[in-house]
């Protein structure tokens, strides 16, 4: 299965959650921001929120900035 | 906050104290300042200031050189009709008064502006006393009509209107209007207008904010001097012009400073304004308001005109009759509104506002429909 | 204003710092020095995609919890990106302030002051505290008042041009003329020219590169501080007269004193 991960296509596992993605990646313990196909997702709804085909996901970290 | 707010706060400074503590290193210190406050305004208009007239003069001199140049606007005035059911104690068209009372017919409006658009004007200023029966909204109408065919610029100078007539008036082709409070303080503003509908204060003061919700263009205002404290009033006036220039930044504001002339019914003003203190006060409004045009009429001598031409002023009037008409048909037995004091034809103020090294000008706007 | 109660009110917030603090380019390990130095309670970050290959560490664990943090909406191209990253930086639960950045012009990196106009209209109306990044432009800045802006950030000089506050006349007519606070933004490099802004009646400044670039930015930061509180002094104590005008040599109001003709 495949999603976009902030452009670019990333494979996933069946039954893999936002959350799970997340720290698949090594980003939880950041504070990332996450919006699901334009939608803002908060915590509980990261746990819930399964990875569907063709999602569109963009995941945002605050970095230093003027 | 409205103007009347504005005008209620003010009016707790106690003035007395505030002239007596100014001194000439007060007024030294607004004088070098970029941006003046209702303060540093208040300051220029003590007594203190009048010892610092050359000094004040230059700076007023220099920052009307930077906003308006050497220009200097004509226009004329037309008086349609001296009909008016006021009884304005210092008013010569009070109903109280016995004249000759006219109003001009078509025909009449198409002479006088032929006669005067033949001078040069191109910027008129058109005037008539109150009454809704003889020179109702609909006449105004119709006389504006004629008019912009021979003007390119036209000006009311009528009685006090509500927006949706101002409204009617700016389609017919009204661009600016003039309106004078004539005296801000209320006390005597009551005294000196017993009758009529320009009895009421708070309808006269509101004037400009509906003409330029109405569209007009431009906002002159200013209040006769003579009739209370001129400081005072001036200061009244600067505040007003502000509060405008803030509520409508489209829009252009300006200010005159007429003197209380000789009038049938031979009121006499209570208070003496000298050329020294018309002089004081129309530095003093050009440092606190670098971009409003002052403006000043016949109603003051040719000697004095010619100096305050490089000290501030920006627009003058000329070749002005003040009775019913009378430009294209001299009317000697009518008693105009005021007399006027210069009666120089356009080609001599033309020729003197060259002569001190500034440029005559009589049209700034073209209207395209 | 008192001298002593001078307090800058920004929505809910009554900072007595008038120094704002930029993180670009500054390493996450100098941050807590550089606040602490320059005693700001106002600090910007920006909002970027995560990097899956090269985590870094959030600036957020380097700030004090009770600073005001101000996400910037650098990298919109226009209002719907830059509410779009607004929405996305108050999900992260850091408060609903945001400064707008819309940047179109990549020459000069001016913000384009229209976006930026829509932007503030939008994001207002839910709620943000809204600080808009603007070329400065009266007109712009009366309909960002309108518009609810909190405040407003005109730049004090091109990016990157090193020569002082190059808009300062422009700065000086919003100062006189915009009631909500005037916060320049860019184009302070040296405390000298903080001062200057504070002098001519600026309501706070923001700073970056001047801090992240220099030799010692704590040291620098501490500089800023200093020279924050000192133009701000010199504005309320309010200047001297310089005395500029000599006697007459040509009387214009002489006639004044003449016999009438």
């Amino acid at each position: 299965m495949e999603v976009y991960v902030n452009g670019q296509p990333e494979a996933i596992n069946p039954g893999e959650t936002v959350k799970d993605f997340v720290v698949r990646k090594g980003l939880f313990e950041e504070k990332v921001v996450v919006e699901y196909n334009g939608r803002i997702l908060d915590g509980k709804e990261m746990e819930k929120q399964f990875l569907e085909e063709g999602a569109v996901v963009e995941i945002v970290h605050f970095v230093g900035g003027g | 906050m409205s103007f009347l707010a504005e005008m209620e706060l003010y009016e707790k400074i106690d003035f007395s104290f505030f002239w007596r503590k100014t001194g000439v290193e007060d007024v030294r210190a607004v004088l070098d300042r970029e941006s003046l406050k209702p303060l540093d305004f208040l300051t220029l208009l003590s007594p203190a200031a009048t010892d610092c007239l050359e000094e004040t003069a230059r700076v007023a001199r220099e920052l009307t050189l930077c906003n308006f140049g050497k220009i200097i606007m004509l226009y004329t005035p037309l008086y349609l009709s001296n009909h008016c059911v006021n009884h304005c104690r210092y008013c010569s068209f009070s109903a109280a008064h016995r004249l000759v009372r006219k109003r001009l017919t078509v025909e009449e409006i198409k002479k006088e502006a032929e006669f005067i658009a033949g001078q040069g004007f191109q910027d008129l200023l058109v005037l008539t006393g109150e009454s809704r029966s003889v020179t109702p909204v609909s006449y105004l109408e119709e006389a504006l009509g004629i008019l912009k065919e021979y003007f390119p610029a036209l000006g009311l100078e009528i009685y006090s209107l509500s927006t949706e007539e101002y409204r009617r008036l700016v389609n017919a082709g009204a661009d600016y209007l003039t309106v004078y409070q004539e005296v801000y303080n209320r006390e005597t503003y009551n005294y000196l207008h017993p009758q009529g509908p320009k009895k009421d204060y708070l309808f006269r003061l509101t004037t400009p904010e509906r003409a330029g919700a109405a569209g007009m263009r431009n906002l002159s205002i200013g209040a006769l001097l003579g009739l209370e404290d001129w400081r005072r009033e001036i200061f009244f006036t600067g505040l007003h012009a502000a509060y405008l220039q803030r509520k409508f930044s489209d829009i252009e504001v300006g200010v005159s400073v007429p003197r209380v002339r000789p009038n049938l019914g031979g009121f006499i003003p209570p208070v003496e304004v000298t050329d020294n203190d018309l002089v004081q006060s129309i530095l003093a409004l050009r440092l606190f308001l670098p971009r409003v045009g002052i403006s000043v009429s016949t109603r003051e001598t040719p000697w004095l005109r010619d100096h305050l031409i490089k000290l501030g002023v920006t627009r003058i009037s000329a070749a002005s009759v003040t009775s019913v008409g009378g430009h294209a048909l001299p009317a000697e037995d009518e008693e105009g509104q005021f007399v006027p004091a210069d009666g120089r034809t356009v080609e001599e103020i033309k020729e003197m506002i060259t002569t001190c090294g500034y440029q005559p000008v009589f049209k700034d706007w073209h209207r395209l429909w | 204003m008192g001298k002593r109660e001078d307090k800058l009110k920004i929505g809910s917030k009554t900072l007595s710092s008038r120094l704002f603090v930029g993180t670009g380019k500054l390493a996450n390990n100098l941050l807590p020095g550089v606040i602490t130095a320059s005693g700001t309670e106002v600090v910007t970050v920006a909002l970027r995609r995560a990097d899956f290959h090269s985590p870094q560490e959030n600036p957020l664990t380097f700030i004090p919890e009770e600073i005001t943090i101000m996400p910037n909406t650098s990298g919109a191209r226009n209002a719907v990106e830059a509410a779009r990253i607004a929405r996305l930086a108050r999900a992260a639960g850091c408060g609903d302030w945001v400064k707008i950045e819309v940047i179109t012009d990549q020459k000069y990196l001016f913000p384009d002051n229209e976006e930026t106009v829509k932007a503030t209209g939008i994001l207002a109306k839910e709620g943000f505290v809204v600080l808009p990044y603007i070329m400065p432009d009266l007109v712009v800045a009366r309909r960002l008042e309108d518009a609810g802006a909190a405040a407003v950030m005109p730049l004090g000089a091109p990016i990157g041009s090193n020569r002082g506050l190059r808009s300062r006349e422009f700065l000086r007519i919003l100062v006189e003329e915009i009631k909500v606070p005037v916060i320049v933004d860019a184009g302070i490099g040296k405390p000298s020219e903080a001062a200057e802004a504070m002098e001519m009646g600026m309501d706070a400044v923001l700073v970056n590169t001047g801090v992240a670039v220099a030799g010692d930015p704590v040291m620098m930061a501490g500089a800023f501080a200093k020279a924050v509180k000192a133009g701000r002094e010199a504005f309320l104590a309010g200047p001297g007269v310089a005395g500029r005008y000599a006697s007459a040599s040509s009387p214009l109001t002489g006639f004044l004193h003449e016999v009438k003709k």
